[in-house]
């Protein structure tokens, strides 16, 4: 190898300065052991380097130097006792900081005994705010299970109030129609075979609507169903079909008419008939009777 | 007086009745000699808080650095080697690689890199007023001869740990005149040193 060459090639400038990878840094240290011309070379660089890195030294703050010598006297007292905390281990066998901090109090336990106590309380708080939050969570679901109870009650109020506010509005309706002058009943009493069954209608002449309360009238089968008439000039007329079930306890109002002499209920097929069922002739009622 | 810093093993240090060489240096930090520790701390301390802080460019951190590199030393001198390189070599190196892994988890870009560089003669001109340790003469007399290029050269290599690549970015020239240059810095370096 040229020497000369090699060292005029700034590979060992750039090896001191720390520019070169750490494989050619190897290769440089391994021509460093080999040849004593290389490493003169690389020391006086070094040299260089160092005066260089001297102008710029500046003290350090004050407290680091204490710092530093607290950590290693923790740190060899640990390698010294083991890493147990036994407080009757044996004493210390690192003084450094003691002597140079000029403390006399051994540096590790006034460490210790702080963290002990700052560990201490925050297990306390610890323990106390788990208990905290396991209370705060029963009195949420406690007071949760309420709420949804009070909401759902809430719910159902509100519906009967409705419920209540419509049977309400409809009674009062039929109260005021069955009050109404203009209004005439015409009472539909069973026929034989159908004694104790009883129909009202309520007929306004000016505005010839037609009412119908079912007073007692046998439930139908499912597929059959009551159907009125109005009998006009001796003649049956639809007036429609009507229910008896619990829905339609109060009046319904059926097709209006005029000029009938009475009202006839039949019970029809589901839908009502063309003309009455003679034979299943229910209630009848003559007008201005 | 320049070399006050590096070359221990022949200067007695001001202030100080014990001196000790390198070599026992070693040997009392490898016996766990808490004297030889402290004078270790008070005598070279500022050089490698200085490389910490050109560096980092903040003192927290570089204090940081610093506290980590005694550690590492006084953890580590077993692994000192002599036949390597004298004992603040070893240990400028341990500064130098700690304080670069610290800026390097900073993620500096480059440019900021060169800014600091840039920047610092303003910085230790501010430090003159609270610390006399830097060698305020000797570092601008180096800083007045050294050229621009030279000195970018040398801080980026050494202080930001800046590749050949970034450095013939910055200073726009071939790769492969970067040792060249290295070269020619430092020798530069050299002989303003030897003059002043």
């Amino acid at each position: 190898m040229d020497v000369q060459r090699y060292i005029s090639s700034g590979i060992i400038e750039s090896y001191v300065v720390g520019l070169l990878s750490s494989q050619e840094a190897s290769e440089v240290e391994a021509t460093m052991a080999q040849f004593p011309e290389v490493r003169a070379q690389v020391e006086a660089c070094r040299l260089d380097m160092e005066s260089y890195i001297g102008l710029q030294a500046i003290t350090p703050p004050p407290s680091i130097k204490a710092s530093i010598l607290a950590r290693l006297s923790a740190e060899e007292e640990e390698a010294a006792n083991g890493p147990s905390t036994d407080p009757a281990a044996p004493a210390p066998a690192f003084h450094m900081a003691h002597g140079l901090m000029g403390g006399n109090k051994p540096l590790r336990h006034v460490v210790d005994a702080k963290w002990r106590l700052v560990a201490v309380i925050f297990i306390v708080l610890l323990i106390g705010s788990l208990a905290f939050n396991y209370v705060y969570l029963n009195n949420y679901s406690n007071l949760k299970g309420k709420y949804d109870a009070l909401l759902l009650a809430q719910a159902r109020l509100t519906k009967d109030n409705e419920s209540y506010q419509t049977k309400l509005q409809q009674y009062s309706d039929e109260l005021a129609l069955m009050r109404d002058p203009n209004f005439q009943p015409i009472r539909m009493l069973g026929l034989k075979g159908h004694e104790g069954n009883i129909a009202t209608i309520y007929w306004n002449a000016k505005s010839q609507d037609v009412y119908l309360l079912s007073q007692n009238l046998p439930q139908p089968a499912a597929d059959k169903q009551y159907q009125l008439w109005a009998i006009v000039a001796g003649k049956p007329v639809s007036a429609g079909v009507f229910t008896v079930s619990n829905m339609a306890k109060g009046l319904q109002k059926m097709k209006s008419m005029v000029g009938m002499q009475a009202f006839e209920v039949t019970l029809e097929q589901a839908g009502g008939a063309a003309a009455p069922t003679l034979s299943q002739l229910f209630v009848m009622g003559k007008v201005g009777s | 007086m320049l070399f006050y810093a590096c070359n221990l093993t022949s200067v007695p240090i001001l202030g100080s009745i014990l001196t000790y060489t390198e070599a026992e240096l070693v040997r009392g930090l490898k016996a766990r000699d808490e004297k030889v520790f402290g004078y270790l701390y008070d005598h070279y301390s500022p050089a490698l808080f200085g490389v910490a802080l050109k560096v980092l460019n903040d003192e927290n951190s570089a204090a940081d650095v610093l506290q980590e590199v005694f550690l590492k030393i006084w953890r580590s001198i077993d692994r000192y080697d002599e036949e390597k390189g004298r004992l603040f070599t070893w240990m400028l190196n341990i500064t130098r690689n700690t304080a670069i892994d610290s800026l390097r988890s900073k993620a500096h870009k480059l440019e900021q890199k060169v800014q600091d560089i840039g920047d610092d003669i303003h910085f230790y001109t501010n430090h003159l007023a609270v610390t006399q340790s830097v060698d305020h003469i000797g570092l601008v007399k180096v800083l007045e001869k050294l050229n621009k290029d030279q000195r970018v050269i040398i801080d980026l290599a050494y202080y930001k740990g800046c590749t050949q690549e970034e450095i013939a970015k910055v200073l726009d020239i071939p790769l492969g005149t970067v040792k060249t240059r290295m070269r020619n810095a430092i020798i530069q370096l050299r002989n303003i040193l030897k003059n002043s």
